[in-house]
């Protein structure tokens, strides 16, 4: 560790550029450890253009690896109460955070988000979930929704 | 060296029949030899308009067509041909007798097809058919197009029309109603026949030559009864009344009704080989439609064209209808066809239906035309249209018209389209709108893109739809909206195009790169009045998800990765997604893992519960056939079923393993319960009923890497004489089955090469006598 730490810049939608530490990303992310192995980074000039992460989800999704990459031998217990943390956010953020997840293909946080919606569905009414993922417009007619009820009373 | 003019004349002859009639004609002031060539060309077409342009020169026209017929005529060579045609306008009376003449030689010559056009001052003027053709035995087709007469004389004479094989008359006078049914009983080969509003007039004070009709107006042939033809192919009728056709062998039939008002009596019932049929104008008795749709099952084309029907729903059952039409007809609110064999469904019409397909086949297109040009159309009615055809995914293409006067571009000054979901997408739209006010660029824009979005834009560069600035505002608006902040920020809502833009613009064959080289390529285009069209390209920008209003963004991720969490959801949860939204009973729907435990889909066991089974039966169909469907694999099938349950199913369950069976599927588990009760009795007796048979279907699956059989199912002995090819199976997990041979299994592992993990637990054997040896198990790992 003596040897300063190799830096990769990643560039968001708004084009602001992050510089983060290589090995933080490469452990997370399964696209940018291919670009990095097959040596198609260049360290001088290379800025992986990532156009469909925003800055604001992008830095988030920089402070989750990092984290992991640095707590990962902490308890689980911290670990857990620090992902509820960062996971605090509305709908369209989550919304963000998993379509960048899936973009960088990162699984553990794919899998936190996943589990997170999965609480956000599993066992609640089903006025309740529409509430929670802020479903407004179910788009049923009032006959096809009479019909969901008659047919499937056990859901409601 | 002039080697052509030497070929034997049939070839020559030959070579005049391939050319224009006006280039054949020429070729008679070639040479001598091509000139005597000429005039014993046995086809004549003699238009006046190609040989003289001035009228007055109608003598000479008059002296070379009774030169050329007088020569064949005189030579005992063959006239087969014989078409006359003289310009609208001419005064042919003087020639009426030489025309007698002409056919009276024709006649004699062995003509073959005559065809006569002599418009005049219809009512007033008409040439009447001498009866000397009706001696011409070789007649073959005979063509009558406006200005003839046919005589009551005809009626007491016999036509020896033995080989005629089409006849066409139209617009023509017929002195008596029953002259063409006389006629045509006369035509024992006729194949093809023709008959457009063709009028009937009583007194007929002088014979020959032309009459004088002023007095008298005519009258439409009201009726025509068509018997015992079997030759009969092709009939296109207009503007007769009663038509009754008895001819066994007819395939196309084309009729124009009289008028949309009164219905028609078209009666077809012998008619059942017709291929095609196409009405046109005419009043539909909806039972009469239905009626004849059953009647005539090999049907392949059905166009309606203007029609009217008695009821604003129709069916049309349709087994082996291939092509269908529906254009101008009013009053339609609602067609459902069941056309399984269907490629194409055109609509041209002003009003929205629902249109409804109940099972189509994957190349069926809908290409719709759709004329937005009356007072009643609203803002929502384009958005209604494509909505009203269900399946959506059939609309090809659909082409808008409005027309200048029209006024949604006025209502669409005043409001916005107010709609909270996407709108649906459609493959291709065609724009023919006149644009000429700026200010209506932007809400129309916003109109179109919210009532529906399409893959692929087109505008017409008519000029008299004015679009150019249009065309280049709508690129812009899409390409760099950053621009047009303007119109975002004064609009209300967000709009829930702004994902879209423009991948591909292109005009003819040429692609414009950006808005210079679309502007430039605008301009350098002249005012044409031909239609002409730009297209453009669109694509969700990368990342970016149609949104309108909604906030429930999670609604909207892509389908993998909802499946993703659907896949983690507890069973029961994921069932109950179905019901929250619309996208969420279509993310359901496409979800390839089907995992149909009774308990959950319809609750636990009620009295009721047979009727309850109607509607699993109905959910697990709903779900495999819309995945079948969409080409979607069934990944993962387990069945897990009551045991009260089972014995009114098993029909169902073989249709299910075979739908399954079909679409590759990975994972199959069956597990039919058996109830505590039955389980009790010592003598077995239950096992030998209500045991399930497992069709051997699903051991041809070769996707299948897992398999787990428990309960109620049996493995029969038919199975030791079919070949297995469950080469992927990896797992395989039997448990309480009953084999009618202990053999079963170890056939079926023996055919297993890859498994891995193999389960056997309490499986009993059954003989044929019904006798159950005791369960065994045995458990192996790894092969």
């Amino acid at each position: 560790m003596g040897s300063p730490l190799k830096k990769i810049m990643l560039c968001s939608s708004e084009k602001e550029i992050f510089s983060v530490e290589e090995q933080v990303m490469v452990q997370h992310s399964v696209i940018i450890n291919n670009m990095i192995e097959d040596g198609s980074y260049n360290y001088e000039e290379s800025k992986i253009p990532l156009d469909c992460v925003d800055s604001k989800t992008l830095k988030k999704v920089i402070d989750y690896c990092t984290y992991h990459t640095h707590h990962h031998n902490d308890n689980q217990e911290d670990l857990e109460a620090w992902d509820a943390q960062f996971l605090n956010v509305d709908s369209n953020g989550l919304y963000d955070l998993l379509m960048a997840a899936n973009y960088l293909e990162i699984r553990n946080l794919l899998d936190l988000i996943y589990r997170t919606i999965k609480n956000m569905i599993k066992g609640k009414k089903i006025d309740e979930i529409r509430r929670i993922l802020n479903i407004k417009d179910h788009g049923f007619t009032p006959e096809e929704e009479e019909q969901n009820r008659k047919e499937y009373p056990h859901f409601y | 060296m002039d080697r052509i003019s030497d070929l034997p004349k049939v070839i020559l002859h030959d070579i005049l029949g391939r050319l224009p009639d006006k280039d054949a004609a020429r070729t008679s002031v070639l040479s001598k030899e091509w000139r005597e060539t000429w005039f014993s060309f046995p086809k004549l077409s003699c238009c006046s308009h190609n040989f003289f342009n001035l009228r007055d020169k109608l003598d000479r026209f008059i002296q070379y067509v009774s030169k050329r017929l007088t020569r064949l005529h005189d030579q005992g060579l063959a006239i087969k041909e014989f078409k006359l045609m003289l310009d609208h306008g001419l005064d042919y009376a003087p020639a009426s007798c030489h025309i007698d003449q002409w056919i009276q030689m024709a006649s004699e010559s062995g003509v073959e097809v005559l065809e006569l056009y002599l418009p005049g001052n219809f009512a007033k003027r008409h040439y009447n058919l001498p009866l000397c053709l009706t001696e011409a035995k070789s007649l073959t087709k005979l063509v009558l197009r406006e200005g003839t007469r046919l005589d009551s004389a005809l009626l007491n004479h016999s036509l020896k029309f033995f080989s005629l094989k089409t006849l066409s008359l139209r617009h023509i006078l017929l002195e008596d109603e029953r002259i063409i049914e006389h006629f045509i009983s006369h035509c024992p080969l006729i194949e093809h026949l023709t008959l457009h509003s063709c009028c009937y007039v009583y007194n007929n004070p002088s014979r020959g030559g032309y009459s004088n009709y002023s007095s008298t107006m005519p009258s439409l042939l009201r009726s025509l009864s068509l018997q015992g033809l079997q030759k009969l192919k092709d009939v296109d009728i207009q503007r007769i009344e009663e038509v009754y056709i008895d001819a066994p062998n007819l395939e196309n039939l084309c009729y124009h009704g009289h008028c949309k008002v009164t219905p028609s009596k078209l009666n077809l019932d012998s008619c059942t080989n017709l291929r095609w049929l196409s009405l046109w104008n005419m009043r539909i008795p909806n039972k009469w439609f239905l009626e004849q749709c059953y009647r005539i099952p090999f049907l392949e084309s059905l166009m309606l064209h203007s029609c009217s029907f008695e009821h604003e729903r129709i069916n049309i059952p349709g087994p082996e209808l291939k092509f269908f039409s529906l254009s101008h007809c009013s009053n339609l609110k609602e067609v459902n066809i069941d056309a399984p064999n269907l490629l194409s469904w055109e609509y041209v019409g002003k009003d929205n239906p629902v249109i409804s397909f109940l099972r189509i086949s994957n190349q069926l297109e809908l290409n719709a035309h759709y004329d937005m040009s009356e007072i009643r159309h609203n803002l929502y009615s384009l958005r209604e249209f494509v909505q009203n055809i269900k399946p959506q995914k059939v609309l090809a293409s659909l082409s808008l018209f409005i027309h200048e006067s029209f006024s949604i571009t006025e209502i669409l000054g005043l409001s916005v389209l107010q709609v909270s979901s996407p709108p649906p997408s459609i493959k291709h739209v065609q724009l023919h709108f006149p644009m000429n006010m700026e200010a209506r660029y932007f809400p129309l824009m916003n109109w179109l893109l919210s009532s529906c979005f399409p893959k692929t834009i087109s505008f017409c560069l008519q000029s008299k739809f004015n679009m150019k600035a249009f065309v280049v505002f709508f690129y812009e608006m899409l390409m760099d909206k950053k621009k047009h902040g303007y119109y975002l920020r004064s609009w209300s809502k967000p709009c829930c195009w702004h994902g879209l833009k423009v991948v591909k613009a292109t005009h003819l064959e040429r692609t414009c790169e950006n808005v210079e080289d679309l502007k430039a390529m605008l301009d350098a285009l002249p005012e044409s009045p031909v239609e002409e069209y730009i297209t453009f390209g669109l694509e969700l920008r990368n990342n970016v998800v149609v949104l309108g209003e909604r906030m429930d963004r999670i609604s909207v991720l892509p389908e993998a990765i909802l499946h993703d969490i659907l896949a983690r959801l507890p069973e029961k949860d994921a069932a109950r997604t179905s019901v929250f939204s619309n996208e969420w009973r279509d993310t359901w729907y496409s979800f390839p893992i089907l995992s149909i435990r009774d308990k959950i889909i319809i609750g636990s066991y009620s009295p009721q519960i047979i009727s309850k089974l109607d509607i699993l039966i109905g959910y697990v169909m709903r779900r495999l056939l819309k995945l079948r469907d969409q080409s979607l694999t069934i990944k993962v099938f387990k069945l897990d079923m009551m045991p009260e349950h089972n014995k009114y199913m098993s029909h169902h369950f073989d249709l299910w393993m075979n739908m399954v069976s079909e679409s590759c599927v990975e994972v199959l588990e069956l597990c039919l319960l058996y109830s505590a009760t039955y389980r009790g009795r010592p003598d077995g007796t239950e096992y030998r009923y209500d045991q399930y048979d497992l069709p051997l279907c699903v051991f041809e699956v070769r996707s299948l890497t897992k398999l787990v059989l428990k309960g109620k199912i049996r493995l029969n002995q038919s199975f030791f004489n079919h070949s297995i090819k469950l080469f992927s199976l990896r797992t395989l997990c039997l448990r309480e089955l009953l084999l009618e041979d202990k053999g079963i299994i170890e056939h079926l592992i023996s055919h297993c090469p890859l498994l891995e993990d193999l389960t056997e637990e309490s499986i009993s054997e059954q003989t044929i006598s019904g006798i159950i040896i005791p369960a065994w198990s045995t458990k192996a790992k790894g092969s």
